[in-house]
């Protein structure tokens, strides 16, 4: 089989398609039918359009809502702010007053530690001056049991004088000499004591 | 084309709606008050004295006695407005026993009375107590607190902090009783002092003490029983020649 020049070859499926129409479209969309190929082609205008139109309005409404959130925003924003302004001079006055309260508070306190200091000691005056007191009276007793002490061998010695010097007086069971020695010992011990009890208070 | 752009658009609301759920809300009103409300103070003012002494201290009397041979002092503490409760080797025997309290008021005891077998006495003077001990029958346990109030030495009224150690017989005097061994530093002078636990409350009476910081006591329930019944102090009798 000779090929004839200009005559393109074959494809091995051309006779399964039928002679395309020069002026219609290379589509294989829509299938050849009996309708007028006039008709084809309005109906994806007709969808363009329709979703042209529902692209616009789509875009107008988001556009439109962006602008009310927009709007939103702007007076959430101003009121947090105005809140802010708010709160800044509550938070500022509360400082200033928590200053305040610490100030007095440190004020009350160091006025507690002297009050304390001045109780203390008024209260450690006390104490020494009942303590004082207390040793007084201590000291008293013992002088007065001196002073009884010395008062009983200032009469041990006058009932001695009176016997040594009077014949009509004597000592019932004892000799004079026995009086004399025990009146001796026993104001020497109260001397002695006397002594040894002023070296304790002088201390 | 038009299916990806209606899922898109769809996207973009399901977001733009998903959106306003973290878009925020205007403030809310605040409040009229941001002061809260402060807890009061427990200061309890009738929980301490009006001149820096404590109650234990206004309780505790120093005791001086005459006897026939000289004088002694000790300690003691005030049962009630005319009583006060000491040792009864402090006054045993004493012709002449005075009390004197934390701020230097001196009284004259006008009786004693002394226990038959624990170590204690009863002062009775003219009412002039103001303030009284309460004293509590307890049972302690080993390092309970306790606090003796006395006047060691005859000296300065001394608070001293210690604890209880246990019971054991009485080692000083020949009762064969049960007595308190305390861990606290006591000299002579401080016979008759309270014992105070940590509830304020006198629950023994020193009557002897150690080198070692160890006292002993009489817990009050001797006290107890003889004010229970007065029948049973002996009076308090002296020899003088």
């Amino acid at each position: 089989m000779t090929e004839q020049p200009g005559a393109t070859a074959p494809t091995p499926y051309d006779d399964q398609h039928a002679a395309p129409d020069a002026e219609a479209p290379a589509t294989y969309d829509a299938p050849p039918t009996d309708a007028p190929s006039t008709d084809v082609p309005a109906q994806p205008r007709r969808k363009h359009r329709v979703l042209r139109w529902i692209g616009w309005s789509s875009a107008s409404l988001g556009a439109l809502a962006l602008i009310g959130l927009c709007a939103y925003l702007v007076d959430v924003t101003s009121q947090w702010s105005d809140k802010v302004d708010e709160l800044t001079v509550i938070s500022t006055d509360l400082g200033q007053r928590v200053a305040d309260a610490e100030s007095s508070q440190a004020d009350a306190e160091a006025r507690m530690v002297a009050a304390q200091t001045e109780l203390d000691n008024a209260t450690s005056r006390i104490s020494d001056l009942a303590n004082e007191e207390a040793q007084a009276n201590d000291r008293e007793s013992v002088l007065i049991d001196y002073v009884d002490a010395m008062i009983s061998c200032a009469e041990s010695r006058q009932e001695l004088i009176d016997v040594l010097t009077d014949s009509r007086y004597f000592f019932p069971g004892k000799t004079s000499l026995q009086v004399e020695k025990e009146t001796t010992t026993y104001c020497n011990g109260v001397s002695s004591d006397f002594a040894t009890f002023k070296t304790e208070i002088e201390q | 084309m038009s299916r990806l752009a209606i899922a898109a658009a769809g996207g973009c609301a399901a977001l733009a709606i998903a959106a306003c759920g973290v878009i925020p809300g205007p403030p809310p009103p605040l409040d009229a008050n941001f002061i809260p409300e402060a807890v009061s103070p427990t200061f309890d003012p009738t929980a301490v004295t009006s001149d820096g002494f404590t109650t234990e201290q206004h309780l505790a009397v120093r005791i001086r006695v005459q006897t026939c041979d000289g004088w002694a002092t000790g300690s003691g503490w005030i049962l009630s407005d005319h009583e006060v409760v000491t040792n009864r080797h402090v006054v045993e025997g004493g012709t002449r026993i005075e009390v004197t309290t934390y701020d230097g008021r001196d009284f004259t005891v006008t009786s004693s009375q002394l226990a038959p077998v624990a170590d204690l006495a009863l002062l009775t003077l003219d009412s002039v107590f103001t303030e009284t001990a309460e004293y509590e029958i307890t049972s302690m346990r080993s390092l309970d607190p306790t606090t003796i109030v006395g006047y060691p030495s005859g000296e300065q009224l001394v608070v001293e902090e210690g604890h209880y150690l246990s019971a054991e017989m009485d080692g000083v005097g020949d009762s064969k009783q049960l007595v308190w061994s305390l861990r606290g530093h006591v000299e002579p002078g401080s016979s008759g002092s309270a014992v105070y636990n940590d509830e304020g409350k006198v629950v023994a009476v020193v009557y002897a003490g150690d080198e070692f910081q160890r006292s002993v006591a009489w817990p009050v329930v001797w006290l107890d029983r003889l004010l229970d019944d007065p029948t049973q102090w002996e009076p308090n009798t002296n020899t003088c020649s």
